[in-house]
């Protein structure tokens, strides 16, 4: 509770205290007396400007207002990435929500299927889509499509490619951790749980590299398309108890040549950063 | 129109969501809140990023408060803390050990001298370090290891300097 001395600070020593105009040892007095006297420190606030009092203000309501950031976002403030970086990761695609929970829902199966010894059907086909889930919130987070944040970071002078990265990487981790969950959940299984990273990976690479050329939406479409026909054609008359071993791509020599791949057209996307440009990103095709 | 409710009640309103009772409580304490962390660091748009997260940090956690003391003084000790995080993010500027270019007018020192007898004068002839070291300890309130770090100097050198500032005030006021 507030005391009420009955000292109180004469008005000309407050007024030299708000300009700094009084000495050290009644600055310290000054303070000590305002903390505990209600009347000395509403008697200081027509010293100082109204108008810096009121923005402040507005911008206090401003931050209230604003929904708290996510928990993946505190956490990377916390580390020191710069406000303004975890601003533009904050505002994320509409996208975003939809393929975590696909994924989710994928890992789920395939953890589950393993579980319940589920046809070598099943896990053939969750080996091929779950793929596809990452490259549509890959491509869905970098083109800025549906983003509120586009028309500011279009204005921006930050460089586009290092933006895309971010974005690209805030994606990408947590379906890394979520896969490598999913195969620690399952210790029996192997490999078999996470044999789709590497194409997932490989995929988005790739269509990185061409959205250099083309719209990236048309590439990610044709990329997804062509791996899922890819897979349907080549394990066509294949034993299916075999499906998963009979696709080169699931093979450890396949698994490598998907690598070598990635990191080529990991290598074209660092090469052509500077034609990255929103604009053609953020054509749908 | 003056809201008339404690402090205390303010920040209960505060836990329920009240931007209102917000409001009241910022009218109340921002001027003050802003005078002093001036007299900390000369940059006044430093000076508003910490008045601004202080109250955003009351905003989120009133119940922070553990009920005791003066809600003033919970709230200084919030707003050195954001400064201090401030002046980390900008490490070109630094904690002012009490604004020395000021000059005294004769007047103040009259005044000084009134209110405070020798003890003006002695802190005024404390070395900067020295004075540095006192203000973050004994006025602020900051722990010997936030002092060391919103120094840049090792926690034990705080303590050695914050014991020969008190030996040279003794010494002087004997």
């Amino acid at each position: 509770m507030t005391a009420n001395p009955s000292w109180h600070i004469d008005p000309e020593l407050l007024a030299g205290y708000v300009t700094g105009a009084s000495g050290r040892a009644s600055r310290a007095s000054v303070e000590s007396h305002l903390v505990t006297c209600a009347s000395c420190r509403a008697a200081m606030a027509p010293l100082i400007a109204t108008d810096r009092l009121d923005r402040n203000l507005a911008a206090i309501a401003d931050r209230v207002d604003r929904p708290r950031l996510h928990l993946v976002e505190r956490l990377l403030e916390r580390v020191g990435v710069p406000e303004h970086v975890t601003r533009v990761l904050a505002v994320t695609p509409t996208e975003r929500g939809a393929w975590l929970a696909g994924m989710l829902v994928a890992l789920l199966v395939a953890v589950t299927a393993d579980l319940f010894s589920a046809s070598e059907v099943t896990v053939f086909a969750f080996l091929v889509a779950a793929p596809l889930l990452p490259l549509v919130g890959v491509t869905a987070a970098v083109t800025f499509r549906q983003d509120p944040l586009r028309e500011l970071v279009a204005a921006v002078p930050t460089p586009v490619f290092k933006l895309f990265m971010m974005r690209a990487l805030v994606v990408l981790a947590p379906t890394i951790a979520v896969a490598a969950g999913a195969s620690m959940l399952v210790p029996g299984q192997g490999w078999e749980p996470v044999l789709w990273l590497l194409p997932s990976f490989g995929l988005i690479v790739a269509t990185l590299a061409l959205g250099s050329w083309f719209p990236v939406w048309a590439v990610a479409w044709t990329l997804g398309g062509a791996w899922v026909l890819a897979a349907a054609v080549w394990v066509r008359g294949a034993p299916s108890a075999d499906l998963v071993g009979s696709y080169a791509a699931f093979r450890p020599a396949g698994q490598l040549v998907l690598l070598a791949l990635s990191l080529l057209a990991g290598f074209v996307v660092v090469v052509r950063r500077d034609s990255f440009d929103l604009v053609d990103l953020g054509r749908t095709s | 129109m003056r809201d008339l409710r404690s402090d205390e009640v303010l920040l209960v309103a505060i836990g329920e969501q009240d931007q209102g009772a917000l409001t009241a409580l910022y009218q109340r304490h921002a001027p003050w809140l802003t005078a002093r962390l001036t007299h900390r660091c000369g940059d006044s748009d430093v000076v508003d990023q910490a008045l601004q997260d202080t109250f955003v940090a009351v905003w989120r956690k009133p119940a922070a408060y553990r009920g005791s003391g003066e809600v003033a003084a919970w709230l200084w000790g919030i707003a050195v803390r954001r400064l201090i995080d401030q002046l980390r993010r900008r490490p070109a500027l630094a904690y002012l050990p009490a604004a020395e270019q000021t000059v005294v007018s004769a007047e103040d020192e009259v005044l000084v001298g009134l209110h405070h007898g020798e003890l003006a004068g002695t802190l005024d002839r404390l070395s900067p370090e020295l004075l540095s070291v006192v203000q973050a300890t004994v006025l602020d309130g900051l722990s010997t290891r936030e002092a060391a770090r919103l120094l840049g100097i090792p926690t034990g050198t705080v303590k050695s300097r914050a014991a020969r500032a008190r030996a040279q005030l003794r010494e002087a006021l004997a």
